[in-house]
This record gives structure tokens, C-alpha cells and sequence, in this order.
């Protein structure tokens, strides 16, 4: 199995300055993101699943340990071409129009300039904004600015897709717009990196999760096998799996 | 270091910082108060009293009607002698509304507005607004929640910040030599007198801005905070001022009992930092203000015993902005998101 990202006993303490003790976020976090799966990443708040995100995408840099993001150190930007990001409470520059802004970041994204644009329309209508593609971003919904960040994730078709917390603001109707997109990613044998509260989506989409309880990896193991109930063998939901190990959280 | 991959990013950033000042009310203002300035110009008049009649090839002699010379022989007399008179000459402004009587003649009184234009109202007016006006943009682009996905594509963050910075340069040159060019042209075409002296204050003007903005720069990304940014440049702005005028005054009045650790300092903080008392300078010999304005007296004193080197003082000051953006770009590469 060939993993797409890869954490070996990662560790991270952001510092806080003035001579107080830094605070720790994650600590020896080792885990793969397999090739071709939908992976979840689970845990209740503070638990560092953000962090791990920002140490794959090079937001960030380890205190110990070593990321690697498709094949190579985080650290080297070259491989970013092949990844897409959605964060979490994205806000775009208001004075662009979605059209606009799909292709300057798909400029940023070192794009062959002459494909942005027929790229940019297809996203547009993939994620249900072809109507609006130059009306300014100020006037858009939250929901509306989520399936933008969407958009603006796929441009470059990537190998790896990032998306944190992707259901904030989204609609009945944007949820499984985002179910669709996954699956086609999946399809494609491309990678998904899924951060969520929503058990329930996580559960419909994920292949794989990993669960974090203060910073630590508790649990990675498949969907299948978290939701077979050990005692009946029966299937049981998500959520009532992962209580146990949420119980262990700080607060 | 992927070059080409940065000067796209840099282009891109440069386009789209242009493209955030003309969605904002900035861009207006900054145009609004040049057009004021630009009306201004075009509703003056000047008119000049007869002059006595030169035979071809001679060059008139004209001097202030309180001039010594005058004084000493008489007006009838100094007449006599050839010498032209300055008085009667008139400056109108507001379309004629107000009417000035000056003894400079129309080629000084166009002048001595445009010392006015560049020196007051760009040089120091406008610099001050322009500093408060677009601190805003770093901080609002590095806020994380803008910048986070920006910082997630494959291109050097330096030449983001360059980018950025660039844009708000471009910005203020556009604006600047709108207000130059635009008022130039306005005196010109109201009065008939293009000096082109005049349109030297875009580059100096440029050059001030930029050397404290990059200040501004470097506490946005340190801080990420508008407010920390207005006020930490505008105390700064005050500070070097303090410096400029502070060395110079130690030079020209030679403070008796001053120790030579005081003098280093001052030498040491002048040459450190900008010296937006100089660039003013620079701005008025590229004026040839010496006519219409008095200098700061121990400016000129500190220039008659060659203390003053005002390319020395442009290179140092040019130096300082370059350094600023060098630490703002270091500390952007490694900061946490």
C-alpha cells in the first residue's frame, strides 16, 4: 500500500512567547494516508487535527519528527502542484468574482495559463455557481463561499485533496454535492484527507480514520471494522463507536 | 528558489492588490482629494504688471519692490537705471474669487504653488494619509484566514509578501503621479508655465512613502494587526524626524559639555535610520525651492559645513526600506499558520 502522506512520530509545541512554556498540540503522531482512499481524520476539539494538516500542507513546520507529503519532505513546495486545500473558515478576497478568483489561484497553483479558464467555468458549474461566475464574492452566502473554496480545491485536479471541516455552511444540497465530489475523487484513485465533527458524512465517505484525543493517535483503523459492533458482530453507528475513545479527551 | 514561479506569483499579487484598491472607497479618496487639488489648479490666474520694454537680446533685471537696492536709489531712480520693479503682480485663485498681489513675477508665483503642492500637501499630507490608508491591506492579507490556502500553493512566500508589497507601491505611484502630472497639467494649461522641475517630486515622493512603509510591512507581519501598523509608523515617522532634525541641530549649534557618546548615538540613530527631513530636501533642491521657502535653519547649516550628503542620505534611507523588507520576508518564510 503506498502512502500518499506519511507522519513519523511527529511532534509539535507552538510556542507562545514571553518566556511562558510553549503549548503542545500533537505528540508522536505517526500514521499513513494510504493512495486511493478516502482517509478521516477524527477527534473532538483541541486534539490537533488542524495542526496535522498544517505540518502536510507546510503551514507549519515539526518540532520532532518528519512529514512527508507525496514522497517527498512537506518542507518542498514542488509537490503542492498536486494537492488541493479546503480550510476550514476560508475567506476570499470580497472585491473578486468567483471567475476571478478560480484563476488567480489557479495561477498560484502554477496552472498552464491557457487551461484556467475552461477549468475555472467547469468547476463553476460542478458546484452549482455557473450562474453567478462574475458577481463579487461580497455578495455570496457562507454556503456559497464553501462551494467557492470547493472549486478552488479541485482546480488543479490533485492527487491529494485536503478538506477541513468542508460541510461548515453548506446546505442539504451542498452536502451531497460534496458526497459526489469525494466519491469522484475516489473514483478517479485519487486521495482524500477528510478533517470533520459530521460522524455521519465521515462515515458515508471514509474508507479509513484516524481518531486524535489530545494529540495523539488513539485509533486508526477502517470505517468497516469501527462500525462492527465486537459483541454482535452486527453493525453499529460511528459515533457510538468513537464515544469511548472521545471520553478521554480534556475538555 | 523557483524563479519564474515567483515573478508569476509576484505579477499576480501586484494585479490583484490594484484590483483590492479600486474595489475600496481608498482608491476614490486618495483620486478625490488629487482632483480637488487638480480644480484648484486650473481656477488660478496670474497676471503680471507691465515690465519695462528690453531691446532684443537683452535680459530684464526685475527685483521686489522692498529690495535693498530699491530702498537705496528710489523707485523713479531705480527705474532709471533699468531695474524692473516687481509690483502690481497679481495671483488670483477660485476662478477669480480671491486676489493675491505678489512681487514674484508669473513664473514664480506658478512655482512657488507647486513647492506648495509637492512639499505640504503631498509631501507631508499626503504621505501621512497615504501611511494611514493602506496600512490595512498586509494585515488583512496575512490574516490566516485569508492567507492559509494562499501559503498552500506551491510558490515561495517571499514572493507573496513581495507581491503584495509591490502592489501597494504601484498603488501609491499611480495616485502620486496622478496628483502631480494632474495638477502640473492644471497650472500649465490655467497659466501657460510647465516647469518640469516640478514633476521630479513623483520619485522622491515614491521614495518617502516606501521607506516607511516598509517599516509598516515589517510590524504587519510581525504582528498581523492594522492598528499596531498606523500607530507603530506614524511613531516611528515622529521618531526619525526627531533623529534627522536631532543630528543636524547637534552639528549646527555644537553643544558645549555634550559627551562624545551622545554625538556617536546620534551619528549612529541618523545614519541608521530614514531621514524624511532629508528627503524633504532632496525634494526642495530638486524645486529649487530657495526662492519661495525658508530651510530649516540647521539643515542649511549642517549643508554649508558638508555634513549634509543628501545621495548619502537617500542611499541610506533606500537601504533602510530594502532591510525592512528583507526582515519582514525572513520572518514571513518561517512564521507559523
Amino acid at each position: 500500500m503506498t502512502a500518499v502522506a506519511q507522519f513519523e512520530n511527529v511532534g509539535k509545541v507552538y510556542a507562545t512567547g514571553w518566556g511562558r512554556r510553549g503549548t503542545r498540540a500533537v505528540a508522536g503522531v505517526s500514521l499513513q494516508i494510504p493512495a486511493g482512499q478516502v482517509f478521516g481524520l477524527l477527534g473532538p476539539n483541541r486534539a490537533g487535527k488542524t495542526t496535522l494538516v498544517k505540518l502536510l500542507l507546510a503551514l507549519g513546520r515539526p518540532t520532532e519528527g518528519t512529514v512527508t507529503r507525496l514522497g517527498c519532505p512537506a518542507a518542498n513546495l514542488a509537490t503542492l502542484t498536486r494537492v488541493g486545500y479546503l480550510h476550514e473558515n476560508q475567506h476570499f478576497p470580497r472585491y473578486l468574482t468567483a471567475r476571478e478568483l478560480l484563476r488567480f489561484y489557479g495561477a498560484l497553483t502554477l496552472m498552464p495559463s491557457d487551461t484556467i479558464p475552461a477549468r475555472a467555468d467547469e468547476l463553476l458549474k460542478l458546484v452549482g455557481l455557473a450562474d453567478r461566475p462574475d458577481e463579487p464574492i461580497a455578495r455570496f452566502s457562507k454556503g456559497m463561499i464553501q462551494r467557492l473554496g470547493l472549486a478552488q480545491a479541485l482546480l488543479n485536479d490533485p492527487d491529494l485533496l485536503v478538506l477541513d471541516e468542508p460541510t461548515e455552511g453548506l446546505d442539504l444540497v451542498g452536502r451531497a454535492l460534496l458526497r459526489d465530489v469525494i466519491a469522484g475523487q475516489r473514483a478517479k484513485g485519487k486521495t482524500v484527507l477528510l478533517v470533520s465533527h459530521v460522524l455521519s458524512e465521515v462515515e458515508q465517505t471514509c474508507d479509513r480514520v484516524a481518531v486524535l484525543v489530545n494529540g495523539s493517535v488513539v485509533k486508526d483503523a477502517s470505517v468497516a471494522d469501527l462500525v462492527r459492533d465486537p459483541k454482535t458482530g452486527g453493525r453499529r453507528p460511528l459515533d457510538q463507536a468513537l464515544r469511548p475513545l472521545y471520553e478521554g479527551a480534556n475538555a | 528558489m523557483n524563479l519564474p514561479a515567483a515573478i508569476l506569483t509576484i505579477g499576480w499579487l501586484v494585479r490583484d492588490t490594484l484590483r483590492q484598491s479600486l474595489a475600496s472607497r481608498l482608491f476614490w479618496a486618495m483620486l478625490a482629494v488629487s482632483a480637488v487639488c487638480i480644480v484648484f489648479c486650473l481656477s488660478v490666474r496670474t497676471k503680471d504688471a507691465p515690465r519695462l520694454a528690453t531691446a532684443p537680446g537683452e535680459t530684464g533685471y526685475a527685483v521686489p519692490k522692498d529690495d535693498p537696492q530699491v530702498k537705496r536709489l528710489g523707485t523713479e531712480s531705480a527705474k532709471a537705471y533699468g531695474i524692473d520693479i516687481l509690483e502690481g503682480d497679481e495671483l488670483s485663485l477660485g476662478f477669480g474669487a480671491f486676489h493675491v498681489s505678489t512681487a514674484r513675477g508669473q513664473q514664480d508665483s506658478v512655482r512657488f504653488l507647486q513647492v506648495w503642492l509637492a512639499g505640504l500637501v503631498a509631501g507631508t499630507a499626503g504621505i501621512f494619509l497615504a501611511i494611514i490608508w493602506t496600512a490595512g491591506f498586509l494585515p488583512t492579507f496575512l490574516d490566516p484566514n485569508h492567507a492559509t490556502v494562499l501559503l498552500a500553493k506551491p510558490v515561495p512566500r517571499w514572493s507573496l509578501l513581495l507581491g503584495k508589497v509591490l502592489g501597494v507601491l504601484v498603488f501609491v505611484f499611480l495616485q502620486t503621479t496622478f496628483f502631480v502630472v494632474g495638477t502640473w497639467l492644471a497650472l500649465g494649461f490655467a497659466t501657460g508655465v510647465f516647469d518640469p522641475r516640478y514633476l521630479f517630486a513623483i520619485p522622491v515622493l515614491v521614495l518617502h512613502f516606501a521607506v516607511f512603509y516598509s517599516f509598516s510591512a515589517m510590524l504587519a507581519v510581525w504582528t498581523r494587526s492594522t492598528v499596531v501598523c498606523v500607530f507603530g509608523t506614524l511613531v516611528f515617522w515622529v521618531l526619525c524626524w526627531g533623529m534627522n532634525y536631532g543630528r543636524h541641530a547637534i552639528i549646527a549649534h555644537d553643544p558645549k559639555g555634550m559627551s562624545e557618546g551622545i554625538r556617536f548615538a546620534a551619528e549612529l540613530g541618523y545614519w541608521v535610520l530614514p531621514k524624511p527631513g532629508d528627503l524633504n530636501v532632496v525634494l526642495d533642491d530638486a524645486l529649487d525651492t530657495r526662492g519661495f521657502a525658508a530651510g530649516i535653519p540647521e539643515f542649511e547649516t549642517a549643508r554649508q559645513k558638508e555634513k549634509l550628503n543628501l545621495a548619502l542620505s537617500a542611499l541610506a534611507s533606500l537601504l533602510f526600506a530594502g532591510a525592512m523588507f528583507g526582515v519582514a520576508a525572513w520572518e514571513f518564510r518561517s512564521a507559523e499558520y
